[in-house]
């Protein structure tokens, strides 16, 4: 059900259409003219409803009611091309249909950071978010009514001009006016004409002129109206591509950079000029652009960039995974394998890259070196093992990837868990680009959290990205996730580690999952669903259960048995037991010897400095034992029993490494 | 019947202030199973002049006479009948008498022609056109040679072309435009309707009240012909320049919604809320009506949201909704609620 909402905050209309650019015409609940533009077109309403139609010369006009909401995003695809009978809207996901009989097209996009997490997989990177506009401003406004005839001429050596028909052009609106690109079968000897068909009184002309280059670049600037002020002869294809990449037109900016682009230190000025206004998707597509030039002194220039001197280029090669699979690749392609594998062990820690070219790219490399590692185990020895874990982390996603997507995108009932299963129709998980910065990316509340860097997997990104710790997550969502990192986990040399650091990361993130709620909620999964022994050991148990029993960890339950006290009864296959009522100074030192166990069973958070068996049991033989539980007045032999059984636990149970 | 149908809309309920109803000449050549039909096109006939060549001829220059005298002016024309074409951009509308010329097409108007001579200093520089005729190449044709041209007239160049136009082909080349027995024809219906209320479209830049305009009409005609011929017939429409205000309704038109709920419900413990499309205005909370079609009269035009609820709750298959889209587009609207 859709409410419909009296909050004044703004939603944010995009309209995209196969054919660019249409007409689109906003009007209000009221059916008064609210907006006007080109696709794709991006601005900000009220909230409510709205009918968009959609005009392209020669082809009838079609409409949609939406329904725009606050605060979020809400993006309608318009297909024109289709036939006239089949044409129709596409139908997204989280349409609503109950009632709604009349509403043919809603996807509200919400944004990561403003939503529950049960939305998530229905999420794509904002465009908003990428170019990290503040809030509050409009986001775009584009050159209006301007219909354009260009025309060219080649001039012939007796002074008489023939027109040229096969010429390229590509029209691209940015929020300062448009652009409009040709590119030209022959270098020079001809001329341009701009004939402007509306938008102006008078129509306006291009002086033509003998041009030095065969791509060319026409500017129009946008007045304070929205009409065209002016019209300016450019031949640089960067600034266009800048312009595209600042406003997060990747598509264009990759057809664009394919053709156009024509130096390496082109591509650095794009980076080094948009300095604050980073946007880390368009920079994180960079290095793909980059490498698909396919020149050797590119290669050689994107193999040595993760040694740069300089910052800028240093945080893109250290933060992104793009980046570094792109600079693995160059490095591969040079013949410098063991610095891609390096390059590429990153990845452990960075997460999954944001764009399909780069994952394929990894998964292809990735078995190259597998592939060489098996065939000469002396140099890829100690390496192969990471790569082939990573191989195998990252292929889960193969079959489920859309190959067609620019940004990774799967099928999937989760982020974290790609599958055929399709949450609702025709949706689909997308990865976002992640940002560089944490700073930045806190400020402008996207929806990464890089505090999470330092894990293992690059599973364990696609969790922080839908676990930032100011979201509001519900537990039956974060207990899904839970679930699903621990049947992943399965087998692998630091699951304990992995899954505390995600329990700490929910706990330090809300404060209802430091409660006996959520420890109450997550033990009874876990006993239900037979989690096994490493991942019971690693949660954090309920101080009382509701029922008011006591729920103790078995090293601490036997230790309790040795003086008699008999368990209610035992949970997830004897590794918690509960007990009835206890005194309470027995509960504080029971959660005080639960902590000292916490911290002598994982590396994490703190390194393990302090041996279990020295440590650890020292300070249960002095400080616990002897006087927590000497009012149980148990012999002493009965004591020492009680420390070695708790220290043969220790390594029975928790199969706790021996000291190095 | 169709001309008949039309001119009548314009004498009675065309309003525009910006270019109220000046002439409207007719020319009428109704079959006797029209005139059979209706007594008003029937006492019509035997008043208005037959649709003969000569008074083609006629009209058309004192038509375009009138035209010339404002360039505000909006100039109409429509033509129904029969119609054929020999290349794809031609639509001969026939006239009565055409079989009784040297050159069969000379008893015909060639709409895309008179559009063409329709320039000059002054001419009214909003025109509209409506040729509503089949544009098919009847096979006799191919076995001749100079069959002449149609009725056009003629105007004085005068530099770029500025004038705003719009011309509707009821048919697309080659094909055929359809009528029922002694029915205006499907494009008059279509025109009728849209002119009536399905295009009528809220305020803009340039016209501050409800109003039709060639794109909106366009629009609608295209797919009220579509409805009614079932996807046989199409339209062709060409535009030129800026869109045309052709009808303004005033006042603000007033929308009746009329609720159906299938099965229907009990009546009395049924209740409806509708609340403005931006959420903020309730304009009827939790209102009870006395009989089935739930009828809400006098509605601003516009998005509105619905909730449907009972009270004391029924039993299936009803249940209450919420937030239920309605596009109150004068003059009527039924919104049918399904719960089966």
């Amino acid at each position: 059900m859709i409410a419909v909402s009296n909050d004044e905050f703004p939603g944010t209309i995009v309209v995209v259409s196969d054919r660019v650019p249409s007409v689109v015409t906003f009007r209000d609940w009221e059916m008064k003219l609210a907006g006007r533009g080109v696709t794709p077109f991006t601005k900000r309403f009220s909230p409510g409803l709205y009918r968009v139609s959609l005009s392209y010369p020669g082809l009838p006009v079609t409409d949609a009611i939406i329904d725009i909401t606050s605060n979020a995003t809400t993006l309608v695809r318009f297909s024109l091309s289709a036939n006239f009978e089949n044409r129709q809207f596409e139908i997204h996901a989280q349409s609503p249909t109950l009632g709604k009989r009349d509403v043919v097209s809603i996807f509200a996009e919400t944004l990561l950071s403003q939503t529950p997490l049960r939305t998530l997989p229905n999420t794509i990177p904002d465009a908003e978010q990428t170019l990290g506009f503040q809030s509050g401003q409009p986001t775009s406004s584009y050159l209006q009514d301007v219909r354009a005839t260009i025309e060219c001429w080649r001039v012939l050596p007796d002074g008489n001009a023939i027109p040229v028909d096969d010429f390229e052009h590509t029209v691209i609106y940015t929020r300062e006016g448009a652009y409009i690109g040709l590119r030209l079968p022959q270098t020079s000897g001809v001329i341009i004409q701009l004939v402007i068909d509306e938008g102006l009184a008078t129509n306006v002309s291009v002086p033509g002129g003998w041009l030095p280059h065969n791509n060319v670049v026409l500017r129009l600037k946008k007045g304070p109206s929205g009409l065209l002020a002016s019209i300016e002869l450019e031949c640089e294809w960067i600034r266009v591509i800048e312009g595209c990449i600042r406003e997060g037109r990747l598509e264009e900016a990759r057809t664009l950079m394919a053709g156009h682009v024509r130096t390496f230190d082109d591509v650095l000025d794009v980076l080094e000029a948009s300095g604050s206004e980073r946007s880390t998707a368009a920079h994180c597509y960079l290095p793909y652009l980059l490498l698909r030039m396919d020149s050797d002194d590119y290669l050689r220039k994107l193999a040595e960039l993760h040694k740069s001197k300089n910052d800028q280029i240093d945080v893109l090669c250290r933060d992104s995974p793009d980046w570094a699979v792109v600079v693995a690749e160059a490095n591969a392609r040079m013949g410098n394998h063991s610095e891609a594998v390096d390059l590429l062990r990153r990845l452990k820690s960075l997460g999954l890259p944001a764009y399909t070219e780069g994952y394929w790219m990894l998964v292809s490399r990735l078995r190259s070196f597998i592939a060489e590692g098996q065939d000469n185990q002396s140099s890829f020895d100690e390496a192969t093992h990471d790569t082939d874990l990573l191989l195998t982390s990252v292929l889960r996603w193969a079959p489920y990837v859309d190959v067609s997507a620019l940004t990774l995108t799967y099928s999937g009932s989760d982020v974290s868990r790609p599958s055929k299963q399709l949450r609702m129709p025709n949706s689909w998980t997308a990865v976002g680009a992640r940002p560089l910065h944490r700073e930045e990316s806190r400020r402008h509340g996207s929806h990464d959290t890089s505090h999470t860097r330092g894990g293992s997997d690059p599973f364990e990104h696609s969790i922080a990205a839908t676990l930032t710790p100011n979201d509001t997550v519900d537990f039956l969502s974060a207990l899904r996730v839970l679930r699903n990192l621990v049947e992943y986990l399965a087998n692998q040399a630091d699951a304990r580690t992995q899954l505390r650091q995600f329990l700490d990361l929910l706990s330090q993130g809300d404060r209802r999952f430091r409660t006996d709620e959520w420890n109450g909620i997550v033990l009874r999964s876990a006993d239900q669903e037979s989690w096994p022994g490493w991942a019971v050991q690693s949660l954090n148990f309920p101080n009382r259960s509701p029922s008011g029993a006591v729920v103790v960890w078995s090293p601490l339950a036997e230790l309790l048995t040795s003086f008699g006290i008999k368990a209610e009864r035992s949970m997830c296959s004897e590794e918690v037991y509960l007990f009835g009522s206890l005194p309470r100074s027995t509960r504080r030192e029971l959660r005080r010897l639960s902590h000292l166990l916490d911290e002598t069973r994982t590396a994490y958070p703190y390194l393990s400095t302090r041996g279990c068996t020295a440590e650890a049991v020292n300070l249960l033989k002095q400080d616990v034992a002897l006087n927590s539980f000497s009012r149980y007045k148990r012999p002493a032999h009965r004591r020492d029993e009680v420390f070695r059984i708790f220290k043969r636990q220790q390594y029975r149970k928790l199969q706790l490494p021996s000291r190095a | 019947m169709s001309a008949f149908a039309i001119a009548e809309w314009f004498r009675r309920r065309y309003n525009n202030p910006h270019a109220p109803l000046g002439t409207v000449w007719m020319l009428l050549s109704p079959s006797h199973a029209e005139i059979s039909a209706s007594s008003e096109l029937r006492g019509a006939s035997a008043k208005i002049r037959r649709s003969s060549t000569n008074n083609a001829m006629l009209a058309l220059a004192a038509w375009k006479e009138e035209c010339a005298k404002h360039p505000d002016n909006i100039a109409v024309l429509y033509a129904a009948g029969h119609g054929i074409a020999l290349t794809p951009i031609d639509s001969f509308v026939l006239l009565e008498d055409y079989t009784e010329q040297n050159q069969p097409l000379l008893g015909s108007l060639d709409i895309g022609r008179i559009k063409n001579g329709m320039i000059g200093p002054s001419m009214a520089r909003m025109q509209l056109y409506f040729a509503d005729a089949c544009r098919v190449e009847p096979e006799e044709a191919k076995n001749w040679e100079e069959l002449g041209r149609g009725l056009a007239v003629a105007g004085r160049k005068e530099g770029p072309d500025r004038r705003s136009l719009a011309m509707f082909y009821s048919s697309t080349p080659y094909s055929v435009a359809l009528s029922r027995r002694r029915s205006p024809t499907l494009f008059a219906q279509a025109l009728l309707d849209a002119l009536n209320g399905l295009a009528w479209v809220g305020p803009t830049e340039t016209e501050s009240y409800w109003h039709v305009d060639s794109d909106s009409l366009g629009s609608k005609l295209k797919s009220r012909i579509d409805a009614l011929s079932k996807g046989v017939q199409m339209i062709e429409q060409i535009n030129q320049g800026n869109p045309i205000v052709l009808h303004v309704i005033d006042p603000t038109p007033k929308v009746d919604l009329t609720v159906h709920c299938c099965p229907e419900p009990v009546v009395t413990r049924t209740w409806l809320n509708l609340r403005t499309g931006n959420g903020r205005e309730l304009v009827r909370n939790r209102a009870v009506f006395s009989e089935h079609p739930f009828a809400i009269e006098g509605l601003n035009p516009g998005l509105y949201t619905m909730d449907v609820g009972f009270d004391p709750p029924v039993e299936a298959p009803f249940e209450p909704r919420t937030s239920i889209v309605v596009d109150a587009c004068p003059p009527t609207r039924d919104y049918r609620l399904d719960f089966s």
